[in-house]
């Protein structure tokens, strides 16, 4: 039997001193669900390593992130490859449960029982997550404080806005104090301010849990990930900082045209080394 | 880095019950099915209905729970319809695919929700329909009343799973009143079959009946089969485990054979029935008064002070006295002697949430009828009977024995409202003439009531 520390966003070693190593290994990931969608959604070895930090997911629509998401959820299999999360394996029932104790995931499409209030929901999903806590209700309502919530703890999911939906969403996500969170467009449809809240959210996470946040818009990476990594056509096709990329923009052939009075030159240079890097692996497949 | 003690007893799994509770809407549940269950029952009385048509025993309560089950058990199927599609409307598949507790778990905490949702409204709704019995009941008849109010109970709980089941495995918002139609419809179809399967269906065809009581050893039997149908759609309502259905699914066959053979019951006139004749509510309880004694069934016994003052008054008359010195209640199959006059099967004629009979007036006009109506054990005397106007003369007759001023409906009001008005205008000779007709219809002398039709 394990134990380990538990509170939102808490360390997790476990007791009996086994180190994971990263938190998440992906090798050779190959995800083909062409037989059973119209639209072909495929992962083609596809190689990904991260650890505590928060990391970023860009690519355009229909780069396969969703799917790598689902992937590292447990939600769908891979059709063939490693995946090795917290150092255990994906494929059998036991390992799955361990996983899944220790994930935590807000779906692009994040569905909700309206009629349930925010601490109904969270306390929920703690349940399913079969948290081990000695006072979990403590845990939820650290969950929703964390994301701004509290004076909305007792309102149902349905009177939300898009906004705090998303936030009682991220709560959780969180609750569990997981090792790995899954952040799938956590910004789709949401007002501007709304976003610039959800970025300050994401920067306050700890240091002490692996986060992804999959999206397509830049300026979620450039303002809270330590990481970014690039996909495009199920491939992983540039890894490296958010300087890094802005560094490639700005000595890359393929500029964005701005004009000279713009502030967001730093988004601009980040922009144009989002679309070199793209650009690059294109002319070499 | 701090390390917790994982808790001995896990708070939490009772919360989330709690929650399941208060977002299932089990208050509703309960509030609505007791609701639309009284207003079944206030409506089948007056002033909605002619007649009272209630009787206050646990038996014929069982009996009315059984016909009540034809509506709310469908409404609660499609009740757990709607609360297992929660999650497809909500959207929320994939985020619970990616938690830990098994599927099973969750499932049987919503499952546990809805089953304390429909028993704590079969439970309401049974009290509603105690209430109504309780100042009319008499204390007759076996307990085995209480095994048809678990079976109707469990019946509820099947329809329960069957919408729950059918809210799992097919996604859409149309589910849960497509569920209550197709169960209402599939409960009311059996009616229409004359066979022992028919008691099989979980709603709405139990034979209860007031004067009846099940077989000792179907109510086990019974019990265990509907549970087996309860097993069966819980298994299917989970996924990973719906081919563990069988096992329940065999059970349930083998249950279902003894109670689709059983042997007809000799003298008994619903045949081969999961119930039988109750003898100690079929017995007869009687009072004697200024000679004339009045008998009911021991399950009516509540009613026999109001019926024998109403039987009293035209059984000591001249004419009653002359010719019977008893009044016996009458039920289908089981003959009144002779010499005592038939009164009314008095199911049907308790009051609701008060004790007394409904309408003393008309068991005075049915007795008064019973009494006019000649004792013939032949069909083909009876056919005569109707084939002339001595018919004619047996409604008159009834009016004059009640001392009322109008006719029960008849054929021909036109005849016997006249001969009703002969009688009325000689009273001292009307008294030898319906003495005459009584000792005639007494003996089912036809060709007597006949002639003495002709009699001024």
């Amino acid at each position: 039997m394990t134990t380990s520390a538990h509170g939102p966003m808490g360390n997790h070693r476990d007791v009996d001193g086994r180190d994971d190593g990263p938190a998440v290994v992906v090798r050779n990931l190959v995800v083909d669900l062409g037989s059973r969608r119209r639209a072909a959604l495929t992962i083609n070895g596809l190689d990904l390593t991260l650890d505590v930090g928060i990391h970023g997911l860009l690519g355009p629509n229909g780069a396969g992130k969703t799917t790598l998401m689902r992937v590292l959820a447990t939600v769908i299999s891979p059709s063939s490859g490693e995946v090795r999360l917290f150092g255990r394996g994906t494929s059998d029932q036991a390992s799955l449960r361990k996983i899944r104790r220790e994930l935590g995931y807000l779906p692009q499409s994040f569905g909700y029982y309206p009629r349930f209030t925010v601490r109904e929901f969270v306390a929920y999903f703690a349940w399913l997550k079969e948290l081990r806590s000695p006072h979990p209700m403590r845990d939820v309502d650290l969950a929703i404080d964390r994301v701004g919530l509290s004076k909305k703890a007792n309102v149902r999911m349905k009177s939300l806005s898009g906004g705090m939906l998303r936030r009682a969403g991220l709560a959780q996500a969180m609750v569990n104090a997981p090792k790995l969170l899954l952040l799938d467009e956590p910004t789709a449809g949401l007002d501007p301010e709304q976003r610039l809240d959800f970025r300050a959210l994401l920067r306050d996470l700890s240091a002490d849990t692996a986060v992804l946040v999959s999206t397509h818009l830049i300026e979620d990476v450039a303002t809270a990930c330590t990481s970014v990594n690039l996909m495009d056509s199920g491939r992983l096709v540039w890894s490296g900082s958010p300087g890094e990329l802005e560094k490639l923009g700005a000595a890359g052939a393929i500029r964005t045209d701005r004009t000279a009075d713009t502030s967001a030159m730093g988004i601009s240079d980040m922009e144009a080394g989002y679309s070199e890097a793209l650009a690059r692996n294109r002319e070499q497949n | 880095m701090t390390i917790h003690q994982i808790p001995q007893r896990p708070r939490l799994g009772v919360r989330i019950l709690m929650i399941e509770l208060r977002r299932s809407n089990i208050v509703w549940i309960v509030l609505g099915l007791t609701a639309i269950g009284t207003v079944l029952l206030v409506a089948k009385h007056p002033p909605f209905q002619r007649y009272s048509g209630w009787t206050s025993t646990w038996a014929d309560g069982a009996g009315w729970l059984n016909a009540a089950s034809l509506v709310l058990g469908p409404l609660t199927g499609a009740t757990a319809a709607w609360i297992a599609g929660r999650e497809t409307r909500g959207n929320l598949q994939e985020l619970l695919e990616s938690t830990s507790r098994p599927t099973a778990q969750r499932v049987l905490a919503n499952w546990v929700s809805v089953l304390i949702g429909v028993t704590g409204g079969y439970l309401a709704y049974a009290l509603v329909v105690a209430t109504a019995i309780i100042p009319g009941v008499s204390n007759a008849g076996s307990n085995r009343w209480l095994g048809d109010w678990l079976l109707i109970g469990l019946g509820w709980v099947v329809c329960a799973g069957l919408g729950y089941a059918a809210g799992r495995l097919v996604a859409g918002r149309l589910v849960a009143p497509m569920v209550g139609l197709g169960l209402y419809g599939a409960s009311a179809a059996p009616a229409y079959f004359n066979a022992q399967w028919v008691q099989l269906a979980p709603v709405a065809h139990l034979p209860s009946a007031g004067g009846r009581r099940l077989i000792e050893w179907v109510v086990p039997v019974a019990s265990l089969w509907l549970l087996a149908l309860v097993g069966v759609t819980l298994l299917l309502s989970i996924p990973g485990k719906r081919r563990w259905s069988i096992l329940p699914a065999i059970a349930a066959i083998v249950l279902a054979v003894p109670l689709v053979n059983m042997d007809t019951s000799p003298n008994d006139y619903l045949g081969a029935s999961w119930s039988e004749i109750d003898p100690s509510a079929s017995r007869l309880v009687c009072t004697t008064d200024q000679g004339v004694t009045v008998c009911v069934y021991a399950n009516h016994s509540e009613l026999l002070p109001d019926v024998a003052a109403v039987a009293k008054e035209m059984l000591t008359g001249p004419l009653g006295r002359s010719h019977f010195d008893s009044a016996v209640e009458s039920r289908y199959g089981i003959p009144v002697p002779v010499n005592a006059v038939a009164l009314p099967d008095l199911a049907g004629h308790f009051r609701t949430f008060r004790s007394g009979l409904a309408d003393p007036a008309l068991i005075r006009e049915i007795t008064a009828a019973n009494l006019s109506l000649p004792r013939c054990a032949d069909e083909t005397s009876i056919n005569a009977f109707y084939s002339n106007n001595a018919a004619l003369l047996s409604y008159a007759v009834a009016a004059a024995l009640i001392g009322g001023s109008s006719l029960p409906p008849s054929p021909d009001p036109s005849s016997a409202g006249a001969l009703l008005d002969r009688l009325r205008s000689a009273p001292s000779a009307s008294q030898n003439w319906v003495a005459d007709y009584l000792d005639a219809s007494n003996q089912c002398d036809v060709p007597a009531l006949a002639r003495i039709g002709q009699r001024p």
